[in-house]
């Protein structure tokens, strides 16, 4: 029951958080949950007690000294058990090892009991919610104390699974007196462990279809201040003398000076589709759509964050409360934490709409969806044709396991994968290109195509 | 077709291994059982039929009277392969008195350790050594009761069944008076 290493997870390369801790559970103080909780006795006090007043009766009554010794046995292991029995309740203090933790890291979860009387089982049952576990069966055991220990357990806390997970209701079965006595108590002492999505190595070219904003990492097509060389011309009054280009300039006789386009950032609005969720999320085993939503997600708001740029972030199904595009590292902690609270909603078409209607006309639009939801795709559509940028990362899961395989259902899945198709080529068709989730360099062809067609339509007009 | 869909979540947790403890101590309560009905040299159906059920409920469901029903029947069984005035060899009658108490503390035992959950070894060890305690106790005063022989009158025994029926009732009153203090 002993815990391995806390933070054995290598990913992220940032230290899980602090420990949390909660309160004291359990305890005979007038302050505590458990002031009220008594000893009540059990079914075998009932029967022992029955037995033995059977077996004595009779021993009186037909003067049979074998029916006395019958009933010693059951008599002592009753009444000394009464004579030595516990009062007081154990109090527990339970503490994890870190407060926020990666997809697959560990940690570790302390349980400290403080026992005042001796109890012969105590039985620690901690309520788990949300993605979390306690994979070496600190879930669910028992254990015994003599009068005034102090015993600590050590177990495992494994987060296979992003999102937020919370360790409480730690429930307490003391039983005393030999299994005569027994006294349950329940305490909410929650401790919250948040489980941030596993980011993967995501680098993605610095080509975007729109590059706006003063200052960035990605190349605008405005002459500007900037490091990309745009071209040679005259020197004029304002240049500076450093952007000089002497060859030229010695060849011609006439001074010249090196234009380069100008570095800008951009606004990337990541929209999440978590109308549905398909497929087996096991942590690192498996993940169904809104696993690799979320994944896609947290990486792709890392990298473009980490370049300076600004991101949004909008969950379809809580369409009212958008991430809205901001920069920097506190930025994407708070993306992260809004990612921990995705999951399946009904996807409300006029608040989606109302919410993509505020997307910035030079936004970089992601659309994050297994396409399995027609209005999604038609307000992807929507924006394409109202001039955004909009590409759909395809989070389907290769493999996708039905519930219940019969003939009817695996004939409406196939029907849907055509109908998915179907929506997918008529996407294209609106210049909106689907690519499925590979992680790094996935999005690099699609953004270096949307870059050419956002400059053709900057010709053409 | 996507409500259809919308059924697929699916979420899988870590199997939790079994403890053994628990079927150990349902097997402790099965042997006992037996051992109630093994030991008296006849048998009578309905108190075997009763003694089973008892022992049947007390291993499917510890929490339940199932251990009182086995220990009555078997009582029950003992006077009816006996007789009310019948004299069974002392080591049927020391037999007999441990399997009473092994199927009373293990069913209590595992009404307090349900089927599945983990054991630490101290429970066992803590519980083992209270049993051999009391069942030391318990010899002890046998002992001595068996060495006053058979009372020609039955007036020993009548004060020793009064003195053990007054500790039974007496015992819960303290107890109950020292909880109310």
């Amino acid at each position: 029951m002993t815990a391995g290493p806390a933070g054995g997870g290598p990913v992220g390369g940032r230290p899980a958080g602090g420990p949390a801790s909660g309160g004291p559970v359990g305890g005979g103080r007038p302050e505590d949950p458990a002031a009220g909780v008594r000893w009540s006795p059990t079914v075998a006090l009932g029967s022992a007690l029955g037995s033995v007043a059977l077996l004595l009766g009779f021993a009186v009554l037909l003067g049979r000294q074998d029916l006395l010794l019958l009933a010693l046995p059951l008599a002592v292991g009753t009444v000394l058990p009464l004579l030595n029995r516990a009062h007081q309740l154990p109090v527990l203090r339970v503490r994890t090892g870190a407060a926020t933790l990666f997809e697959g890291q560990s940690s570790t979860f302390s349980q400290q009991l403080s026992v005042p009387d001796a109890l012969d089982v105590i039985r620690l049952r901690t309520h788990l919610e949300g993605w979390i576990e306690l994979p070496d069966g600190g879930q669910d055991f028992c254990t015994a104390a003599g009068p005034g220990a102090e015993i600590g357990f050590e177990h495992r806390l494994f987060a296979p699974r992003w999102g937020r997970g919370r360790i409480g209701r730690v429930g307490i079965t003391a039983t005393a007196a030999h299994g005569l006595l027994r006294a349950r108590l329940t305490d909410p002492a929650m401790v919250s462990v948040a489980t941030i999505p596993l980011r993967a190595e995501f680098s993605a070219t610095d080509v975007v279809p729109t590059a706006v904003g003063l200052v960035g990492g990605h190349r605008s097509r405005r002459i500007g201040e900037g490091v990309d060389p745009a071209g040679v011309r005259r020197f004029a009054a304002g240049d500076r003398l450093r952007r000089i280009h002497w060859p030229v300039s010695l060849r011609t006789g006439e001074l010249h000076v090196t234009t380069t386009y100008s570095d800008r950032d951009t606004e990337v609005v990541l929209v999440l589709d978590s109308a549905v969720e398909v497929g087996l999320s096991a942590g690192s085993e498996s993940a169904s759509n809104l696993d690799i939503a979320v994944r896609a997600a947290a990486s792709i708001a890392e990298h473009y964050l980490r370049h300076g740029d600004r991101v949004a972030v909008l969950d379809l199904g809580r369409a009212g409360r958008p991430v809205r595009a901001r920069t920097g590292q506190a930025h994407l902690f708070r993306i992260l934490d809004l990612l921990l609270d995705v999951r399946t909603a009904p996807v409300s078409e006029l608040a989606v709409g109302r919410a993509l209607a505020r997307i910035p006309s030079r936004a970089l639009v992601v659309v994050l969806s297994p396409l399995l939801n027609t209005a999604v795709a038609a307000e992807a559509a929507g924006l394409s044709r109202a001039g955004r940028s909009v590409l759909v990362v395809d989070t389907l899961p290769a493999d996708v396991r039905l519930p219940e395989p019969g003939p009817w259902l695996e004939l409406a899945w196939r029907l849907q994968l055509i109908e998915r198709s179907n929506l997918a080529a008529a996407l294209a068709d609106h210049g909106v290109p689907v690519v499925p989730w590979l992680g790094s360099g996935s999005l690099d062809q699609v953004l270096v195509g949307l870059s050419r067609s956002a400059r053709a339509a900057r010709v053409h007009r | 077709m996507n409500r259809l869909l919308a059924g697929l979540p699916e979420s899988a947790r870590a199997g939790r291994r079994p403890g053994v403890a628990g079927p150990a101590v349902r097997l402790v309560i099965a042997l006992a059982g037996l051992a109630l009905l093994a030991i008296p040299a006849e048998h009578d159906p309905v108190w075997t039929t009763l003694t089973v059920i008892g022992v049947l409920v007390a291993i499917g469901s510890p929490d339940q009277a199932g251990a009182g029903l086995g220990l009555g029947a078997a009582i029950g069984g003992w006077f009816a392969a006996y007789g009310w005035d019948g004299t069974p060899p002392l080591a049927d009658v020391v037999g007999f008195a441990l399997a009473l108490y092994l199927l009373h503390t293990a069913t209590a035992l595992a009404a307090a350790v349900p089927l599945g959950v983990r054991l630490r070894a101290e429970v066992l060890r803590r519980w083992l050594w209270r049993c051999l305690a009391e069942l030391a106790v318990a010899a002890v005063l046998g002992a001595a009761s068996y060495g006053l022989g058979r009372p020609s009158s039955s007036g020993t025994l009548v004060l020793l069944g009064l003195a053990g029926v007054l500790l039974l009732v007496g015992v819960p009153v303290l107890l109950l008076h020292r909880r109310r203090n």
